[in-house]
């Protein structure tokens, strides 16, 4: 015999709009007496298919979602206790969420290892307690088709056993209790980078014939003392040569025959020459024109009594002057450089800077090979906290267990002739 | 008679040697194109422990619940200590040494120490078949199934001995079956027995410059007519020279005997 259809409209008890108000009231109802929790979907990084397990399982999505904890007198199993493995928690509830919501909220294929449900093995953090959770069994059946419905789901929780799974939901509350806890000694990498303290300098500016300036492409860093500049030398000076042109017995011009270089201030033009009563007589009075360091013309003297040139002489330029600078720091950093002799003899030429090395770079680690060009290389000192595990409080190496250092302390107990072969691994 | 205070902190010493065997296991995961993307060093610790400090090292602030366990993690205790007659030696074997600072004039000695098999348990507690398969197989290879380790037992006498670290047997318990909301525990119990020995106190003695042995053809009766002196060469040297021996052998018929009450013959 069919069931009444006064009372069922179909599929079991009610009909569907019962049903659909049905469910809006638990809704109503989860909504005032349950808790935001975040439900994070369980990701398999690297499924194991041999031993059926995921090893690297992380959680990057998280959903916020009433639950209703039907455990309402506190939790579930044996609470704290203590095992060979230190502290354990063992709590388990019950959450209550509504089936129409999660799948409104959480239900998606790119999310979840299989849809339409909540999946085993995912997690639940609930704000109000600080506490993760993970599923352990979804009942969905409970309670038993009232109304000829199944309106929520309960999943049964046990607190969460954290294995050192990624956590990257977004929500800081929630990530940040991976770096807490997780073991992961690759998270706690640091990279130093490999550099340079010492201020690197441009090339030399040379405008004629001496050096003007010298650019700063980096002012280094850590500077106690101003480091030294050395300026390459310049080429050496070479004499001009010139020779003399009478129109009758005037001195009319000169010819340059060699413009020479490196002159810095006037040389001394002079002109030995026979004069017309036959005596031999010298003038120095003509005017050298430098362009450059380079001599290219000479305004002669008024000469005019010349019967025959004897000889014209350039006075020497004198060495070239290699230029010289020093560096200005400020807080540690060369900010200018001066030019203290700005040289001669420069003109044509690339001249190079070589700044000394930076010495005050205290607390860097020296590379063993220098760079090619010389310059020492450094780990940069930076200030970072290089941690190597979590500082989670115990259980967390033997060493820090005991309260001291037992590695070196088993070196005075234990005689190892060469390493300790358990585990003592490079990485 | 037992009175006399000593302490060779010798089975914590043990305690402390078995433990860093195990201090530095490693776990790696890889993803899928093999390569390590997460290195965890095993964390390990002696398990009995002092309740209310386990409490407050873990669960300083109460808010701090965040998480049943972290896994995986090690832990050993000693679960059995015993006497092993089988490694039983003469028990008034001295061993002495020069006493450190005493200028060669002062000898340490103890006596034959006695032989103790101490029982430890490894636990092995992780949160997956592969992680625990990574832990076992990173200490199994060692132990055939002995691992021998050099243990400094009494620095004072400079006694290092050579302490066989018996693996005698594993136990697996992966606890999957059942309901569902039962948890499921991947632990590893290793037991071991660590053959070591325990020393008594130590005790200083002069050192011994001269030796008399007087030899009678009969005795009581008869007189001594031989005496042997023996005497280090050179007489200076002190117990931790390079020295030999000087031996006197004398030839007595005067009838007398020594008095060692007065060191003379009598």
């Amino acid at each position: 015999m069919a069931v009444n259809h006064y009372f069922q409209g179909g599929n079991g008890i009610g009909n569907t709009n019962e049903k659909r108000l049905y469910e809006d009231l638990i809704i109503e109802g989860l909504k005032i007496y349950g808790h935001d929790c975040y439900y994070l979907p369980r990701t398999l990084v690297n499924r194991d298919l041999i031993l059926g397990e995921d090893s690297l399982s992380k959680f990057d999505d998280s959903y916020l979602l009433e639950m209703y904890m039907e455990t309402t007198e506190g939790f579930a199993g044996e609470q704290e206790i203590i095992n060979k493995f230190g502290l354990e928690i063992r709590e388990d509830t019950t959450f209550m969420i509504s089936k129409r919501r999660w799948q409104d909220q959480v239900d998606h294929p790119a999310t979840l290892i299989v849809d339409g449900r909540p999946n085993e093995g995912d997690i639940i953090y609930m704000p109000l307690m600080n506490s993760f959770f993970e599923i352990q069994f979804v009942q969905d059946q409970e309670p038993f088709f009232q109304l000829g419905n199944l309106p929520v789901y309960k999943l049964r929780c046990t607190r969460w056993e954290y294995s050192s799974e990624r956590l990257d939901t977004g929500i800081n509350e929630i990530d940040e209790k991976e770096t807490t806890y997780s073991l992961d000694q690759l998270q706690y990498q640091t990279s130093l980078e490999s550099g340079t303290f010492g201020a690197v300098l441009g090339s030399p500016v040379v405008i004629g014939d001496v050096v003007t300036s010298i650019p700063i492409i980096s002012g280094g860093e850590g500077y106690v003392t101003a480091p030294t500049l050395t300026i390459s030398a310049p080429s050496a000076t070479i004499n001009a040569t010139a020779s003399a042109n009478l129109t009758g017995n005037t001195l009319s011009t000169f010819t340059i025959t060699n413009a020479g270089r490196g002159y810095s201030s006037s040389p001394t033009i002079t002109v030995v020459y026979v004069a017309t009563d036959s005596t031999t007589k010298t003038n120095t009075a003509s005017t050298p024109v430098l362009t450059n360091g380079q001599l290219t013309s000479i305004t002669p003297a008024s000469m005019t009594d010349v019967l025959s040139i004897t000889s014209v002489t350039v006075s020497s330029p004198g060495s070239a002057v290699t230029a010289s600078a020093t560096a200005v720091l400020t807080s540690g950093v060369v900010t200018s450089v001066n030019i203290t002799v700005d040289g001669s003899s420069y003109l044509g030429l690339s001249p190079t800077v070589t700044i000394s090395e930076n010495t005050d770079a205290s607390g860097a680690l020296l590379l063993e090979n220098d760079s090619a060009d010389g310059e020492k290389q450094y780990f940069i000192n930076e200030d970072f906290a290089l941690q190597t595990q979590s500082t989670y409080a115990s259980n967390i190496d033997l060493d820090s267990e005991a309260g001291f250092d037992t590695a070196s302390v088993a070196d005075d107990v234990l005689d190892f002739t060469e390493r300790n072969p358990f585990g003592d691994v490079d990485f | 008679m037992f009175g006399k205070y000593f302490y060779n902190e010798s089975m914590r010493k043990m305690t402390v040697a078995f433990g860093q065997l195990f201090n530095s296991i490693q776990v790696k995961r890889v993803d899928s194109s093999g390569n390590v993307v997460q290195s965890i060093k095993v964390p390990l610790a002696y398990a009995p422990k002092e309740k209310f400090l386990t409490r407050l090292d873990q669960q300083p602030n109460l808010d701090n619940r965040e998480f049943a366990i972290t896994l995986p993690r090690m832990g050993f205790e000693i679960t059995g200590i015993a006497y092993d007659g089988s490694r039983k030696l003469t028990r008034v074997q001295k061993y002495k040494t020069v006493k450190a600072d005493a200028a060669g004039k002062i000898l340490n000695y103890n006596y034959t120490p006695v032989p103790y098999n101490i029982s430890y348990s490894l636990y092995v507690f992780t949160a997956t078949a592969e992680s625990g398969l990574q832990i076992i197989e990173q200490i199994l290879p060692f132990f055939q199934p002995d691992y021998t380790v050099s243990i400094k037992q009494v620095p004072e006498l400079n006694i290092v001995r050579d302490v066989p670290i018996i693996l005698n047997g594993i136990t697996y318990e992966d606890s999957y079956d059942g309901s569902y909301t039962n948890r499921r525990a991947v632990i590893y119990t290793l037991t071991f027995t660590a053959k070591t020995y325990l020393y008594g106190p130590a005790s200083t003695q002069k050192v011994i410059k001269e030796v008399q042995s007087d030899l009678f053809t009969d005795t009581p009766v008869s007189k001594r007519e031989t005496r042997i002196v023996i005497t280090p060469n050179p007489t200076s040297a002190d117990a931790d020279d390079d020295f030999g021996f000087t031996t006197t052998i004398t030839d007595f018929n005067d009838a007398k005997n020594y008095n060692p009450t007065t060191d003379t013959d009598e």
